[in-house]
């Protein structure tokens, strides 16, 4: 997908950029259209662009108010996840790291747990998990700097420990409440909370702020994938890099968990689905990242509201059986797409 | 412009002294090799001429004082390859040479077309022009060698501070990269200053060796006055003899003291 002459650097083609503009496309017109109350595609493009159309007030109202906030946020939270994943796995440069490594999903999780077993309402739930989050990743940064200020590596066992006491006093606060279990397991297998348009625009500044810091850091990311000596050899501010690249994603993960709860692989899959495809440049993982992000979750909150309507499936079950299989495929084919 | 200059370097980790008052000078253009055992010092003289170990101690290349300058600036006129570079294995060839340029780039800008096409000069003086769409992971050790090499050369620095360049390879391919890196250096007008294990490669190479022992200098001059048997041997810890190569040059070769098969 990154068509680019042999002795000129990769870059992101127009090609890859359409093929990700039609997946958007595709996933945003299924997620509005396909649902308990149908609703017809040409009436549906009439109506958004202001002409007369035969659709009722209801279908109309589905459209408009609940399922194309639903598919905004769905695309804005899978854009971003993947994006703090592909960040995360360069800067540890760690296939296996996610937006979740430093914390950020037990941080949240317990700052959710603690606002729905003291029955605060719903309203206040993204508010507590992003602080949650935040809390989180601080105290992981300052526990790694601690230990050792020379490697990743102390960052990434501080995150793991931070995780395990977190959870441990999360999972002692939902015994405590057992009234609120249900609650809080249902927010912590992911669901993407909508009530209009209210959530979209609680996170959209935090994502545009940590995706375009993200996205300028592109170069300095694949110059960090030599390793954080050569890169220093280079002249790269590394610890600066590292902070900012980190920083961001953070920022970014924890508002996207605040309103969907935690969906897992996300992060981790996409990322790898690009860079198996396009190959190692950060300059094109990075876009194709967010781009295809975005197609994945609208297209897992689909399956997740119509395949038991109904009744939802929780969005991190279908975002972990569909993306599964599908990236075992994509390891499979990869090799023959290049 | 002047050479390489470094006084009184001291280098410690956490109260044990690696490097304790080491001088080393190398005249522009010339290649000097460092010599020793292993923990004499040798890869972390060269990390903390580069500014990536902390030190203390006056380190000057081309009249510049390098202590006193940035990062960037710093990675302007010293290129460093440590003995085993990172070789993400799925990043195309001509991407890895281009990070060369990095020093030469603002913080968020990109590569422009002087970027582009001093990668490709480098690669081109290095014969590596046609392997610019592979990926890292494709190639053998000696390409991926020429390739860092290749690399260093696109940061346009004056100076080259080479780790055990040719730890990783064959006989032919150790001759073939050190071959590369005496024509660049002619080519170029660089300095060099390599950490060197094979010391009949180190006497055939540079113009000047320097012997480093635990962390202080020895010996320092040309190979034939360095290469001293008994004196390689006290600090090698080994026999050593030191023959004549028949062309002008030594050869040094280790030997065992006692139950040799021959002798059996």
């Amino acid at each position: 997908m990154s068509a680019t002459a042999p002795d000129r650097p990769t870059r992101l083609s127009a090609r890859a950029v359409l093929v990700g503009l039609a997946a958007i496309l595709g996933a945003v017109t299924l997620g509005s259209l396909v649902g308990p109350v149908h609703i017809p595609f040409g009436e549906a493009i009439k109506r958004l662009f202001g002409s007369p159309s035969s659709l009722t007030d209801r279908q109309a109202d589905i459209l408009t108010a609940v399922r194309l906030p639903r598919v905004v946020l769905g695309g804005l939270v899978g854009s971003m996840l993947a994006l703090a994943g592909a960040s995360y796995q360069g800067v540890f440069r760690n296939p296996l790291a996610d937006p979740y490594l430093l914390g950020v999903a037990a941080g949240a999780g317990l700052g959710a747990t603690v606002a729905i077993s003291a029955g605060a309402t719903p309203a206040v739930l993204p508010a507590a998990a992003f602080a949650g989050a935040i809390v989180a990743v601080v105290a992981t940064y300052a526990v790694g700097r601690s230990v050792g200020r020379r490697s990743t590596t102390s960052l990434i066992l501080a995150g793991v420990a931070m995780a395990s006491f977190l959870t441990a006093i999360q999972t002692y606060v939902q015994q405590r409440h057992t009234d609120t279990l249900r609650e809080v397991y249902a927010w912590i297998l992911g669901r993407l909370s909508t009530s209009g348009w209210h959530e979209v625009l609680l996170i959209l500044p935090y994502l545009v702020f940590g995706g375009t810091v993200i996205l300028l850091h592109r170069r300095m990311l694949d110059v960090l994938s030599l390793g954080e000596e050569e890169a220093s050899a280079l002249g790269v501010p590394v610890r600066r890099v590292r902070l900012l690249v980190v920083g961001a994603a953070t920022l970014g993960t924890a508002a996207a968990v605040a309103v969907s709860g935690l969906i897992g692989f996300v992060g981790i899959i996409v990322p790898h689905a690009i860079r198996l495809v396009t190959g190692a440049s950060y300059r094109v993982i990075l876009p194709l990242s967010a781009m295809f992000g975005a197609a994945f979750l609208i297209i897992a909150d689909l399956t997740a509201r119509t395949v038991l309507s109904p009744a939802e499936l929780p969005i991190g079950v279908v975002t972990a059986f569909l993306g599964a299989p599908f990236f075992v495929l994509v390891l499979r084919t990869a090799k023959g797409l290049r | 412009m002047s050479g390489l200059s470094v006084g009184d370097l001291r280098v410690a980790f956490s109260n044990t002294t690696v490097l304790n008052g080491v001088n080393v000078a190398a005249a522009r253009g010339e290649w000097v090799g460092v010599i020793g055992p292993n923990g004499a010092g040798k890869s972390t003289l060269l990390r903390a001429i580069h500014g990536t170990v902390p030190s203390s101690g006056a380190v000057a290349f081309g009249g510049h004082d390098m202590g006193d300058l940035p990062s960037a600036a710093r990675a302007r006129l010293a290129a460093f390859v440590p003995q085993r570079p990172v070789a993400p294995y799925d990043m195309r060839v001509f991407d890895y040479v281009l990070l060369g340029r990095s020093p030469h780039i603002s913080y968020l800008g990109v590569e422009g077309h002087r970027d582009i096409s001093t990668a490709r000069n480098a690669l081109e003086s290095l014969g590596m022009l046609s392997f610019a769409d592979r990926l890292l992971g494709e190639l053998s050790g000696g390409e991926f060698q020429q390739v860092v090499l290749a690399r260093a050369l696109a940061q346009e620095a004056s100076l080259l501070l080479l780790d055990e360049p040719t730890s990783a390879l064959d006989i032919g391919h150790q001759l073939h990269v050190l071959t590369l890196i005496d024509r660049l250096r002619k080519e170029h007008d660089l300095t060099v200053l390599s950490a060197m294990h094979d010391l009949t490669l180190a006497a055939q190479f540079c113009d000047r060796l320097v012997l480093l022992s635990h962390g202080m200098v020895v010996t320092d001059g040309n190979p034939r006055h360095v290469l001293d048997a008994p004196l390689i041997s006290q600090h090698y810890g080994a026999t050593i003899r030191i023959l004549d190569d028949g062309l002008g040059g030594v050869v040094v070769v280790p030997v065992r003291q006692n139950g040799h098969p021959a002798n059996r």
